[in-house]
């Protein structure tokens, strides 16, 4: 039994001798000696206790009892030889770290003893204040930064352990220079009076980027702004035009003698819509703020209906369809006005010559439905895609582009929808959503 | 098989192993910087306690400390290779 033990223990140390003597054994050469002789003796013991069992051999055993007086010594040598080299090893690594953190902190870093001495500095530090190790912090600075004077001194001799600020100072060529800065008091065992550690950064060029940015950010809104302005000015514009041509076509029927009361009143009407119109275009100019108020449309169909008829001239008839009761919502009567005739002028414009247009009031699942529609040429899909864009238009130098948008702005500011239904050679309708206020 | 006469030396190398383990207590800190210390910690223990049943087997129970003594050092030599082995894969 107890040779097994021997044979056992000889196995093991020897496999031990075998790790520790390759390359890759991650223990450095000095701790190998001592580990070398303790495995040699353990080895030599066992293998005693062997020739002993086997072949009675007690010169080797009397050998080894004598070695192994020095087993707990080696045992001990390798035990410190080991940690020290491991200790070592930690320190250089943290003595790495650190190096490397110096080396690499992306900020300007610098230790200072109490007299405000730099006595040690990062790499940051040293590129922006080159040669600083040593001297007084004043005489490094480029610059006379009081504030962190006042606290640097507070931070040294006070009871303030801690402080952070921000500084801006005027150069002599009038500039503006930026700085922000940390501070921390620090003890070190070797030095009687208390240090402290600095983090001092320059920010003037961020500042800076920052102040360009939000002033083109201001200027890009200004710009926005003006073109809404712009874009309104040419809708209103396009509404307008639309009123002369109604102003136009009276007037033809004036030049005829023949219902000429009936024509100058459409004149006063159109006349009056137009400088309700320049009215509101004024009022955006200062305010997007819409007024609605209680609105029939049923009344506001029959209203422009007169208008509508002479806009479309002699060569197309109105066939208008509204409910006898009223279809009240909140609204704007102005801009459904010009909305509806939009719709009505775009409907004559796409209809062959004698092509009814037809306006439709219903009220449909809860909200008023406006329905303008002609028997035209109709339109493809990708022509509907684009519609509603701006500046789109498919009547060439005669178009603008705006009138539709017009009407979607005018729709969505009274909380409806907009639709287009159309299909090549049947014709297009332009449905128009509205809410129902609640009396209806 | 008789008891083997008592040797002075075999006590010296007792208060040897204990002197080693005072030492490795009194600096724990620094001998858990060593990387699988608890192997090398357990290794130490077999020593002493071959150490002890090598004293004790003269007085009392010949055979059975004998055999302690014995397993004590192979486990000694065994828990050495392992911890050399465990470093070697880390």
């Amino acid at each position: 039994m107890i040779v097994h033990f021997e044979i056992l223990g000889f196995l093991a140390v020897t496999s031990a001798f075998y790790i520790v003597s390759r390359k890759r054994f991650p223990v450095p050469q000095q701790a190998r000696l001592p580990l070398y002789l303790l495995l040699s003796l353990l080895a030599f013991d066992h293998a005693a206790n062997i020739l002993e069992h086997f072949w009675h051999a007690m010169w080797a055993d009397s050998i080894a009892d004598d070695l192994s007086l020095a087993t707990p010594l080696l045992w001990a040598l390798f035990l410190v030889e080991i940690a020290r080299s491991h200790l070592s090893r930690q320190v250089a690594g943290q003595s790495e770290q650190l190096s490397f953190l110096i080396e690499r902190v992306p900020a300007s870093v610098a230790w200072l003893d109490s007299e405000q001495r730099l006595l040690a500095v990062s790499r940051t530090w040293e590129k922006t204040f080159p040669e600083s190790n040593g001297r007084l912090l004043s005489a490094v600075l480029p610059i006379s930064l009081p504030k962190l004077a006042q606290a640097l001194g507070d931070c040294l001799g006070a009871d303030v352990t801690e402080s952070q600020g921000e500084e801006q100072v005027r150069t002599a060529n009038q500039r503006n220079r930026y700085f922000r800065w940390s501070l921390r008091r620090v003890s070190d065992p070797e030095r009687e009076r208390p240090g402290a550690l600095l983090i001092l950064e320059e920010t003037t060029d961020a500042i800076e980027a920052e102040t360009a940015r939000t002033a083109a950010v201001e200027e890009l809104a200004r710009a926005q702004r003006a073109a809404d302005l712009g874009q309104l000015a040419a809708g209103a514009a396009h509404d307008l035009n639309n009123m002369l041509q109604v102003i136009s076509s009276a007037n033809e029927e004036l030049l005829e003698i023949r219902e000429a009361e009936l024509a100058s009143r459409e004149i006063r009407q159109a006349l009056d819509s137009a400088s309700a119109m320049t009215r509101t275009l004024l009022r955006l100019g200062a305010s997007s703020t819409q007024s609605l108020a209680r609105l029939d449309l049923t009344a506001l169909v029959t209203q422009v209906e007169g208008m509508l008829k002479i806009a479309l001239g002699r060569k197309h008839t109105l066939v208008v369809k509204k409910p006898s009761t009223k279809v009240m919502i909140s609204g704007d009567a102005t801009r459904l006005e010009h909305a509806i005739l939009n719709l009505v002028v775009n409907a004559r414009d796409a209809s062959p010559a004698g092509g009814p247009i037809h306006l439709v009031l219903a009220i449909t699942n809860g909200v008023a439905l406006l329905t303008v529609k002609d028997e035209g040429e109709g339109m493809p899909q990708d022509i509907q895609a684009q519609l509603f864009r701006p500046f789109f238009t498919t009547k060439g130098p005669r178009g603008t582009g705006l009138g539709l948008v017009s009407v979607r702005n005018t729709v969505s500011q009274h909380g409806g929808t907009i639709s287009v239904e159309s299909l090549p050679g049947a014709g297009s309708a332009f449905e128009l959503r509205i809410p129902l206020s609640l009396e209806s | 098989m008789g008891t083997p006469p008592f040797e002075e030396r075999e006590v010296a190398v007792l208060v040897g192993a204990l002197l080693l383990v005072g030492c490795t207590v009194y600096f724990f800190r620094d001998f858990k910087r060593v990387p699988r210390w608890q192997l090398l910690g357990l290794a130490i223990s077999s020593l002493v306690l071959g150490n002890i049943a090598t004293v004790v087997e003269h007085f009392v129970a010949f055979s059975v400390f004998n055999h302690v003594e014995h397993a004590s050092y192979a486990l000694q030599s065994l828990l050495l290779a392992t911890w050399a082995y465990k470093l070697q894969r880390a």
